[in-house]
């Protein structure tokens, strides 16, 4: 799978939980989750096991716990996909 | 990872100060809420037979989970469940908290005082390493059956009702770290509060109901984090339920 097409699938998972609009419109794997987008930290565990059903990944929590920015979570899916 | 020496050593002594300073600091804080609030337990005797029961004589971990309206739902909490005198006597059960470090840490006394008081401060969206900091020093609490009283809902709630649609997971993660943690789970209201506030109202009479339950989960990783959790908060959500049926028809 594409980093592009992993980062369409990322977006889709992610809108629900967005508080900055704007900074969803421009997002890039540069974008920071939690700073940029304002996801509430709490939601980022939905959010992985999101991931997981999405692309049938097993995440660890140490794993989890690197995903900062959109880059980190195309990232740890396209290493555990590819 | 492991808590460095220098913290353990750091909340050793703030144990033991907070310890011998427990008779005049906690007498003035149960001084304080009963005669200068007014405020009233009106089921305190039954509330702390029920604890020293659901205690049991097991030395495990124990996390005091509790819903979350006031500012001071923690020490409202501990005066409910227990003497002064039993916290002296085994002063584990004095919970520890962690409230946020920007609501206190900028007026010294109050800062002292939530030393004295078992708190080790937290930063709410602060860096990751400061937030795993405080995490590795509650774990490291909580693996010394040191009890520690922690708001599920991360924050005070806005409506006042307990939200199922936004758990936090943090107290799922801590009941798996460390197996055999008993959770009591404390739904406590005053019958004046209808949403979150700074401080109960003066003269406020406040409900509190406790069970202590042992969440288990068949799932691994991240879903058991969310499983454990859930169940916490589906408890505090069914004693709200209980609570509205009864006291507020």
């Amino acid at each position: 799978m594409e980093r592009s097409e992993i980062l369409n699938k990322v977006k889709e998972i992610l809108e629900p939980y967005v508080k900055n609009e704007e900074a969803f419109g421009n997002i890039n794997e540069d974008t920071s989750i939690l700073d940029d987008l304002q996801v509430n930290s709490a939601r980022l565990v939905d959010i992985i096991l999101a991931f997981e059903d999405e692309f049938d990944i097993e995440v660890d929590d140490e794993a989890a716990d690197q995903v900062g920015t959109i880059g980190d979570a195309i990232e740890l899916i396209h290493g555990q996909i590819n | 990872m492991p808590l460095s020496r220098q913290d353990q050593f750091s909340l050793g002594l703030q144990r033991f100060l907070g310890w011998l300073f427990f008779p005049i600091l906690g007498g003035l804080t149960v001084l304080l809420m009963r005669f200068v609030m007014g405020y009233r337990v009106p089921d305190m005797r039954q509330v702390r037979r029920q604890f020293k029961q659901l205690l049991g004589k097991e030395k495990t971990p124990l996390l005091i989970c509790a819903n979350h309206l006031t500012m001071i739902d923690s020490a409202i909490i501990a005066w409910s469940i227990a003497s002064n005198w039993s916290y002296w006597w085994r002063f584990r059960l004095f919970a520890w908290n962690m409230p946020e470090r920007r609501n206190f840490a900028h007026i010294l006394p109050l800062k002292i005082i939530c030393y004295l008081l078992k708190c080790v401060p937290i930063i709410r969206g602060g860096p990751p390493h400061e937030t795993k900091r405080t995490m590795d020093k509650i774990n490291y609490l909580l693996a010394q059956s040191q009890a520690i009283c922690i708001f599920p809902e991360g924050t005070r709630s806005k409506s006042g009702r307990i939200n199922l649609d936004e758990p936090t997971y943090g107290v799922g993660r801590l009941v798996l770290t460390h197996p055999g943690t008993r959770v009591l789970c404390v739904y406590q209201r005053g019958q004046q509060q209808e949403k979150s506030s700074f401080f109960p109202k003066k003269g406020d009479v406040f409900f509190t109901d406790i069970d202590m339950i042992q969440p288990v989960s068949d799932s691994k990783g991240l879903r058991a984090v969310r499983d454990v959790s859930t169940q916490i908060m589906q408890k505090l959500y069914d004693m709200e339920q209980s609570y509205f049926a009864t006291h507020r028809q």
